[in-house]
């Protein structure tokens, strides 16, 4: 029925278009024959050899946005986690506190790396800040969820499989939530340098929630064929 | 109240008949309606307030031409079974993930699995199109075919 | 006039220096291929010089890096005079080295060509913010030190007018007003500076200085003396300061010693209004306190066998007089009349060799982790992002 009616819809009423999933978005502001701009040099690059850009070369495009960007030291994840950091809007505030982040990680590491001698000892110690930031999100992300499910007039914390989308969203919930549980004389930056740190080692109190979570998951195994779609 | 004393032939006399269907004059009054299992009133010294209610035929004896699609719904209890094994598992390796890793994979590709088939299936519910000598049909397919042959008369 | 004369000499040299800066960035080096995918190439090796005596320094060290001696730094710099963001830097990389730069080559050339017959000669770095003012200041520093120098290094003096620590009337003139703390700190950061130095040249008090019924300083006494005094009586420390500054111009001008003068932000010393407020809550004028008086004194024309070397900083004025980092705005008339003549040594970004000098030192001490950053692509977009600005450079590749 929906598809129906978000077809005929989509047709008649430019504010009616599809994204991505397929799903109907009210009020967009493109009409569904728009498509979504390509901002990095290399997928333009695969675009022109593959010869798609000819197809696309008189299709209307939307703008892209503020965010996107063709830097060569750019990283989605990097951009979501900062959306995470940021509270009421303050874009420039969260950058800010992610990059100081990065600065703690860097500047920790690399006490370490300057002060071995040997070469062997020196490959072991990583210093990249994105490497430890995605080894600390990877750690982090749950295998299962519970979700709230009323049987009976009884609320049962079922365990349910997650979305590979949402164990991201978790993960980097979580390591936001125990950046931010420190005493008030430590800046953010350095307690959420230390979790990403200690979450690269598979330590640390995000991946601590992670297990938690698990472990609940594990006793409530009972109601798992409470599972509703 | 009124048909309190009435006798059963009198009850259906104060149902009017419209067309194929009968309607009731006054709302009923199920808990005190009918008499006990052994063809007996009740003994608390009363008579029942109502006579049983004779059968009417509300809808006509016949299918219709559509289904509805609330059979369709999506069993979402899929990978139980490897859920089961991966609690095992994590259970016995004190929630380490790295020592179960083989149970993780296999978990995760079933749940993978099972997505696609629910996404591959929304699809083609959408497009509703027949899919010859297919076993299950989803509601909008049977729907099109009963559209086709509909119900003889 | 002799010293006009002298100052028109620079000025032609410097234009000199200046052609063969365009010259060195015109030929550069040739670029690598281009390469836009991320290729796991061995790190570059920063370009070091090996020569740790700046007065060694040739035009062909620019874009070079050289490293300071751990206790070289912690001798001159141990109590300030190094931004703190870099000293976190040197601090993660364990050592603390500087690119040799023009500025502070020219500076140094110019002092080294000083007739010290004459009233001291003045060198002002100026220039935007994050250009590298200080840190140039830092490598003079280091010069006139090796070079024999009696340093009266002076690294923030805005500290002294706007972040105070404690300010009191003097004990000895009821016009003036004394910081205790910020003296004896200063006084800590002279004598670890010239202790040595001092004990060599064996300079003497040449006046006898009563502080209270009970404690004076005779005659003949040792110069460290005064700064030990003062940095147990924080209550005389700013006199102590008076004294010494007093003592060493005296001194200097005897032929005894050869007495540099280094303030960074000199700009600071000629605000019309400090943060201290009196009793009836008018602001102080810094020209009231004892220190500011003191450091002014060593401006003045009337010694010789000196030298003034100071930077002209944006951020050392107050918020409303920042517009330019030119020096007439930055100094005012106050200022430009007090420092006249002096030689203007313009600070500027770095160049395409000293940028790529930048980027590979910083990738040789890890510093800059991503894989990209070697590649002619990172290296673009971090000179673009820069804009060839040192600070902003630092800034920027603190999270990549």
């Amino acid at each position: 029925m929906l598809g129906l009616r978000g077809t005929l819809l989509c047709r008649l009423l430019p504010e009616y278009s599809r994204d991505a999933s397929g799903a109907l978005r009210a009020y967009s502001m493109y009409p569904p024959t728009y498509i979504k701009p390509v901002y990095q040099k290399e997928k333009l690059e695969e675009l022109i050899e593959s010869g798609e850009a000819k197809e696309r070369e008189f299709t209307p495009v939307r703008a892209a946005y503020n965010s996107h960007t063709s830097s060569v030291f750019h990283d989605s994840l990097v951009r979501k986690f900062t959306n995470h950091v940021m509270k009421t809007g303050q874009k420039s505030l969260s950058r800010e506190l992610v990059e100081q982040t990065f600065r703690e990680i860097k500047l920790i590491q690399l006490r370490k790396w300057n002060q071995t001698q040997t070469p062997e000892e020196k490959s072991v110690i990583e210093c990249d800040p994105n490497k430890i930031f995605h080894k600390a999100v990877e750690n982090c992300r749950p295998l299962l969820i519970v979700s709230p499910i009323k049987r009976g007039g009884v609320t049962y914390q079922v365990p349910m499989p997650v979305t590979e989308h949402r164990s991201y969203f978790e993960s980097m919930r979580w390591l936001v939530k125990a950046g931010r549980e420190k005493e008030r004389t430590i800046h953010f930056p350095q307690q959420m340098a230390r979790e990403l740190l200690s979450a690269a080692k598979n330590e640390g109190r995000a991946v601590k929630m992670k297990q938690d979570l698990h472990q609940l998951c594990e006793a409530n195994k009972a109601y798992a064929h409470y599972r509703w779609g | 109240m009124t048909n309190q004393h009435l006798l059963p032939e009198e009850v259906n006399r104060r149902q009017i008949h419209y067309g194929k269907f009968i309607m009731h004059l006054s709302p009923l009054m199920l808990g005190t309606m009918y008499r006990l299992p052994n063809g007996k009133f009740r003994k608390t010294g009363r008579r029942p307030s109502r006579w049983p209610f004779p059968y009417n035929n509300v809808l006509p004896l016949a299918l219709r031409n559509e289904v509805s699609g609330k059979g369709d719904k999506q069993q979402n209890l899929a990978c139980l079974h490897e859920m089961s094994i991966l609690f095992a598992c994590m259970k016995k390796n004190d929630f380490v993930q790295s020592l179960c890793s083989k149970e993780i994979n296999s978990f995760q590709k079933c749940h993978l699995n099972f997505l696609q088939a629910q996404k591959l299936k929304k699809e083609q519910e959408r497009e509703g199109n027949l899919v010859p000598y297919a076993r299950n049909m989803s509601h909008r397919q049977v729907n099109q075919l009963l559209k086709q042959y509909p119900q003889p008369k | 006039m002799a010293v006009r004369a002298v100052a028109g000499r620079f000025i032609s040299c410097i234009h000199n220096n200046e052609l063969l800066l365009c010259h060195r960035s015109i030929v550069g080096r040739t670029r690598r291929s281009s390469s836009t995918q991320a290729v796991e190439e061995p790190r570059p090796i920063a370009s070091r010089t090996v020569i740790t005596n700046p007065s060694h320094h040739t035009s062909d060290h620019i874009g070079s890096w050289y490293t300071l001696e751990p206790n070289t730094v912690k001798r001159l710099f141990g109590h300030g005079g190094i931004p703190k963001p870099y000293r976190t830097l040197c601090d993660a990389f364990f050592e603390s080295s500087l690119m040799v730069r023009q500025p502070a080559l020219s500076t140094i050339d110019y002092i080294k060509r000083s007739n010290l017959n004459l009233p001291p000669n003045k060198f002002m770095l100026y220039g935007n913010n994050g250009v590298g003012k200080t840190i140039s200041l830092v490598h003079i520093t280091h010069f006139l030190a090796e070079d024999g120098w009696v340093l009266v290094h002076v690294p923030v003096p805005s500290q002294w007018r706007r972040v105070f620590k404690e300010v009191v009337p003097s004990a000895t003139n009821p016009d003036q007003y004394d910081h205790t703390r910020d003296s004896v700190m200063w006084l800590q950061h002279f004598r670890s500076q010239n202790t040595e130095l001092l004990k060599s040249l064996q300079l003497e008090t040449s006046e006898h200085y009563t502080w209270t019924q009970r404690e004076a300083t005779e005659v003949g006494q040792p110069l460290m003396t005064l700064a030990d005094f003062g940095i147990s009586r924080a209550r005389f420390a700013s006199d102590c300061v008076t004294a010494i500054i007093k003592e060493l111009k005296q001194c200097a001008s005897q032929d005894r010693c050869k007495v540099a003068v280094v303030i960074d932000g000199i700009n600071s010393l000629f605000c019309p209004t400090s943060r201290y407020r009196l009793e009836d809550l008018t602001y102080l004028p810094p020209d009231r306190f004892t220190i500011f008086r003191a450091f002014l004194s060593l401006l003045q024309s009337d010694w010789k066998n000196g030298v003034i070397v100071g930077t002209i900083d944006k951020r050392d004025n107050e918020g409303e007089r920042r517009k330019s980092y030119l020096p007439r705005y930055l100094l005012r008339q106050k200022g430009w009349e007090a420092l006249d003549p002096f030689i203007p040594i313009p600070v500027v970004d770095y160049d395409e060799v000293e940028m790529r000098s930048a980027i590979n030192y910083y990738l040789d001490r890890g510093w800059l982790q991503s894989p990209h950053s070697g590649s002619d692509v990172g290296r673009k977009e971090l000179a673009a992002l820069s804009n060839h600005n040192p600070l902003t450079f630092m800034e920027i590749c603190k999270s990549i």
